[in-house]
Formats: structure tokens, sequence, C-alpha cells
């Protein structure tokens, strides 16, 4: 997951003809085109695992990767291509969830094929999405990002704009306050069990 | 309560979550035909910013009052009638370039999101639109105006079928239609029959398309067009 792209030479100046501009917008889509390929699933994860919608998730990759078309020429390379792919989803995902905060969606049993790949347990991955929705927006991005995207401390800084210290401090309470969730929802299903038993 | 490795260990498991195989290529086609409709619009805007925009307006004027001289019912400087427009073999070409060939082809929905869907077969819808098209004929007839109807929350009116030549000219047709304010508050689309809209660039022109507007109008399109 490390290979990146090479930019062509297409942001070094501007356009004299027809022909350089195709040749740019050829160069353009081939790159992103190969991070597509490359990273495509983890934007949809961290989508899917935020708004906890697939539908909203394939709209986030749609999304990224043509604002990543569009923005192509001035990315700067200063940041991973997956952090800077990251921080577009997360910019988007910001003003989608705020226009969502009305209409909070719930988990459905319709919603378990779009999950994709057959061997992941999706018992755990409801149980997972379930809890992460009952934390605030900050700390549910910060598990997203450090232990599901396993992103370091940096990058994560990096997407979220935060400190380095800011994002360890909310990532250690944000790990409490999810074992506490999960804590009790275990803790229902085993007396649900033993009244069964 | 639970441990964090324990927890840790779970969330792992939500890292092997994926796209289904089936989805990550055709959202990729859908970027593309985005970006490929974008880029022609922007290739469009190019002569403003290499003329100017009062001589790329000229010239805009020049080429549309010429298309209305050629459809208009107008006499020569004598006085002789110059013939109309008309369907027969004699008549002039249409003033309206129909593209030779396509590059992309999809079509917006009519549902209040206007989903974009790629064409099942791309070589079969375009012979089939560029043949319609290669018929049909202006439309000289009025266009009532949309009522006002106040803020949609979405839109509301028929599907659009969007091309993009060869050489980079966004197209897109639609039936043409407005809306109106039925009693209740009801808002309805109205449609002139056998009448089609056809955009490039800031134009417009309405077209007598009948098996064209039935196909699009009629819903005959959703065989042709969706989601792989």
């Amino acid at each position: 997951m490390n290979q990146q792209p090479v930019k062509g030479d297409g942001g070094s100046g501007p356009a004299s003809s027809d022909g350089r501009f195709a040749k740019e917008e050829v160069q353009t889509k081939e790159a992103i085109r190969a991070l597509y390929e490359l990273y495509s699933n983890d934007i949809y994860r961290y989508a899917r695992m935020t708004l906890c919608d697939s539908g909203d998730a394939y709209d986030v990759v749609q999304e990224v990767f043509v604002r990543a078309l569009r923005s192509w020429p001035a990315y700067r390379q200063d940041a991973q291509v997956k952090t800077w792919l990251m921080s577009i989803a997360r910019n988007y995902m910001v003003d989608l969830l705020r226009k969502k905060r009305t209409e909070r969606r719930y988990i459905t049993a319709a919603e378990l094929p779009d999950v994709g790949d057959p061997s992941t347990a999706m018992d755990v991955v409801m149980e997972i999405q379930d809890a992460l929705h009952q934390l605030k927006d900050n700390y549910r991005q910060v598990v997203i990002l450090r232990h599901i995207e396993n992103l370091s401390l940096q990058e994560t800084a990096t997407i979220l704009g935060w400190s380095q210290n800011r994002v360890r401090n909310a990532t250690h309470r944000a790990v409490k306050k999810l074992q506490e969730i999960l804590s009790s929802t275990t803790g229902e299903v085993n007396i649900k069990h033993d009244v069964r038993a | 309560m639970m441990s964090e490795r324990e927890l840790l260990k779970k969330l792992s498991v939500a890292t092997n979550v994926k796209m289904p195989p089936d989805k990550q290529p055709s959202i990729w086609e859908s970027i593309e035909q985005r970006m490929d409709y974008t880029r022609s619009f922007k290739r469009m805007r190019r002569p403003v910013r290499i003329l100017g925009f009062s001589a790329a307006a000229a010239v805009l004027a020049a080429v549309v009052g010429g298309g209305v001289y050629l459809f208009s019912d107008h006499g020569g400087p004598s006085g002789a009638a110059i013939p109309q427009y008309t369907t027969g073999g004699s008549a002039p070409a249409p003033a309206f370039a129909i593209p030779t060939a396509i590059q992309t082809i999809s079509m917006s929905s009519d549902t209040p999101a206007r989903m974009m869907l790629p064409a099942k077969d791309p070589n079969s819808a375009e012979q089939n639109v560029l043949t319609w098209l290669r018929s049909a004929t202006p439309y000289a007839g009025k266009v009532p105006e949309s009522s006002n109807v106040g803020t949609l929350h979405g839109y509301m009116g028929p599907a659009q079928l969007n091309m993009v030549s060869t050489d980079g000219q966004a197209v897109s047709i639609e039936p043409a239609s407005y809306l109106t304010k039925a009693a209740g508050g009801q808002i309805q689309v109205q449609y002139v029959q056998d009448v089609i809209v056809y955009s490039f660039g800031s134009e417009k022109m309405y077209l007598h398309a009948p098996e064209l507007f039935a196909w699009l109008k009629n819903d005959e399109w959703k065989t042709e067009f969706g989601m792989h």
C-alpha cells in the first residue's frame, strides 16, 4: 500500500495546447485510477464505519475520487496520498453528518450483504458499528482512523487537523468509553442467555 | 469490563470490511462519466477565455442568429418568399450540429437525487439516439413556462440523456416539459408532446423528435441504462 502513482509534469506550468491538455488529463486519470485501485476500499470502510450506511459510503467514495481528480494538479505530495484522500473524505463527511444529524440512521439487517468481504465476521462488525455510533463524533473518528484504518498518530492528526497530543488523549478516552459500551452490551446478552437457560 | 486487548482485537475485524467486488468498477465508471462531462464543459468555456467574453458572445450571437434566420419565415431583398424549412428531401440541413460520434453516453434519472446511469451497451444506445436526432426537425411552437412552484427539495422533471461527442462537445437531451401547480398544491410535470430540448453549452433548441421523446418520456431508456 506504500506505492504511489508518480505525478506527471501536469502541474508545473500553464498548458500551451490542446494536445498538452489532453496528455495531462490522461496522466491525471491514470494516476487517480491507480489510487482508486489502492485506496477505494479504505475510503469505503472509513465512510461506512462513520456513516453507518453503505449507500452513503458509496457516495463518499465517488465524491472523494472526483474531488481528487479535480485537485490532483494542485496536490503537493507533502502529505501521504492516503492521508490526503482520507482528509477529502473527512471534509465531505463532516458536511454529510451535519445534514444527517436530524435523521439519524440505524443499522438494519438489509444492509448486511453490502459489507463485501464474506470472510468478515458480520456479527462483530455490526456490534462495532453499533457501539461506534454511541460515541460522540470526535471519539468515533479517532477510533476508526487509529484502530480500524491503523493510521499513525501523525496521519490521524493531519486528517483531523488536530495536534498529536489531542489525538492521543481522545483515542485513550474513546477506547475507554468503547470498552464500557461493549461490556454493557455483552452483559445484556449474557443475562438474556441466562434467562433462556 | 472488556479489556483493551479484547477491544482492539474486535476492532481489527472491521479492518476486513470491503466493498462488494462488483461495486468497485461501477463506481469508477460513474466517476469517469462525471469527469468527462465536466471536462467537456470546461473545453467549451475555453474559447471564452481566449476570445474574451464580448467576442465570444458576438460569435455565439452570430451562430444563433444564423440559425434563427435559417428557420424563420422571411423574405429576400426583393420581397420574393424564401421557402420555409420543411422535412422534405430538399430541406436545408439542420443548424444544430448532430454529433457524428459519441465518446460517452449516460442518463440522469428522473428521481429527486438524479442518479447518473451508464449505458449497458453504449454503441447500440448511441446509434439509436443519433438516428432519431438525424430525423428531428426544429419545433416552432411555444413551450409554456413553468409556474412559480416555490422551492423544491429535490429534482422534479424528466430523465435526461447526457452525451459527450468525440470532439468534446457536451449535449443533453430531455423531453420538453414545464411544471404546473394543481389544486391542493400538487405540482405536476406537463410535457409538450413529441418535443425534446436539445442543449449544448448555454444553447437550447426545441426539436420535434417523436421517437426520442417517447423513448425518454415513457422510460423505455431504463432497459438500456443502469448500474452493471
